[in-house]
């Protein structure tokens, strides 16, 4: 059961992998930023910190210096990622928008202060262990860091609902409409990871690794992400035929 | 309808450069760093075509400046469009499907034909006309794709 759990979660890992690859590559052809910033959101965030979780996860029994070192590094990834998310919302949907500018700061001195008090209050030890939280400031961690995927599956479902719109008017493919969808939902999914890990956190203080389904829910959602996203890089050749 | 006369680009009137419009769109200096990575400084302001489909409008259309900057704003919003980044070919097929509508409950008499004429005159000027120089999502999102690797440079 939970290695059925887990091998969604594997394959976001290996999706977000494949397509970060792929995204540098489309960087190093055309130089521009949003390649570069997705890129190392999904490197970051749905790869690297992923694999470093693991790590923690299997090293519970390690000594607690490891694993505050662990968890530490894991968020600095993790959140390496969440900024440059947030660096894509602002920098594709809302570019050269003052507000947008500061909206993006302010989500980084939230992440930053919310790690910083995980950090201050050793509560960042509590990814790698089994006790419950005893402060608000895991649940405040994960909300900061959910902030990025909803702030960016906001714009993509907003965007989407333009794009219908000017696709009634026969002025943009099918495929262009459909992927800006698919990067909503997967994102989407994973900043619903995000809240459902902070009200799995309030509820039980735990992580969701102590609740078979709390891990089956998270495992659903890893697996729409890790599709949606899989569809919108690369769609079926059957599908493109059908869509153009 | 006040009979057409040819509608001033904006920029046109205000400096000598060859590049139409090119005086709203002008740009800071770009920082050395930035350009490696690709960022790109972009100046809001509303697209060349906006500017001069709602002079236009103003012109041949009893509106005020407000009336035909607005209409053109509510058109864009229903096609899902904006007005600092509509080019010239999108403005076009609003022009042909969505503003004759639009003029119409606004009062203007001969909507229709004062909208083809405009539409003829983008076609013909439309290339022309500077595109609003910073990509829109769409163009974001169009890139975002495996055959993009593949893809020869633009």
């Amino acid at each position: 059961m939970r290695l059925l759990a887990v091998a969604p979660l594997a394959l976001f890992m290996i999706t977000s992998l494949v397509v970060s690859v792929r995204l540098v590559m489309l960087w190093q052809r055309t130089r521009k930023l949003p390649e570069l910033l997705l890129a190392t959101a999904m490197f970051s965030s749905g790869f690297l910190a992923y694999a470093v979780a693991t790590a923690l996860k299997l090293l519970v029994p390690g000594s607690l210096e490891l694993r505050r070192w662990l968890s530490l590094t894991m968020l600095t990834i993790e959140c390496v990622g969440i900024v440059a998310l947030i660096g894509f919302a602002r920098q594709v949907f809302h570019r050269g928008k003052k507000w947008a500018t500061a909206f993006a700061i302010l989500l980084c001195a939230l992440l930053a202060l919310a790690v910083s008090a995980e950090v201050l209050t050793g509560e960042i030890l509590r990814y790698s262990d089994s006790y419950p939280i005893t402060g608000p400031y895991v649940p405040l961690g994960l909300a900061a860091r959910g902030s990025g995927p909803a702030w960016m599956a906001f714009e993509c479902f907003r965007y989407h609902a333009k794009l219908r719109r000017q696709r009634a008017l026969g002025l943009v493919p099918r495929l262009v409409v459909d992927r800006v969808l698919a990067w909503g939902i997967g994102i989407g999914a994973s900043a619903i990871a995000y809240a459902f890990a902070i009200g799995h956190r309030l509820l039980y203080g735990t992580g969701l690794r102590d609740h078979d389904w709390a891990l089956g829910v998270a495992s659903l959602l890893a697996l729409i992400s890790s599709l949606c996203i899989a569809f919108a890089f690369f769609p079926p050749k059957s599908y493109r035929r059908w869509a153009s | 309808m006040i009979p057409a006369a040819r509608v001033p680009f904006v920029g046109e009137a205000a400096c000598d450069h060859p590049t139409l419009g090119a005086c709203i769109h002008a740009r800071a200096p770009p920082i050395p760093l930035f350009v490696a990575i690709g960022y790109q400084v972009r100046t809001v302001g509303e697209s060349t075509v906006f500017e001069w489909l709602s002079a236009a409008l103003e012109q041949r259309a009893p509106l005020t400046r407000l009336e035909a900057r607005g209409t053109v704003r509510l058109v864009l919003k229903g096609a899902g469009l904006e007005p600092a980044s509509v080019r010239a070919n999108q403005m076009q097929v609003v022009l042909e499907r969505m503003m004759p509508a639009a003029l119409t409950r606004r009062g203007v008499e001969d909507a229709e034909d004062l909208c083809r004429e405009l539409a003829t005159e983008l076609r013909e000027r439309g290339p022309q006309l500077p595109d609003a120089d910073a990509e829109t999502p769409y163009d974001v999102f169009e890139r975002l794709d495996n055959d993009a690797i593949k893809r020869p440079k633009r």
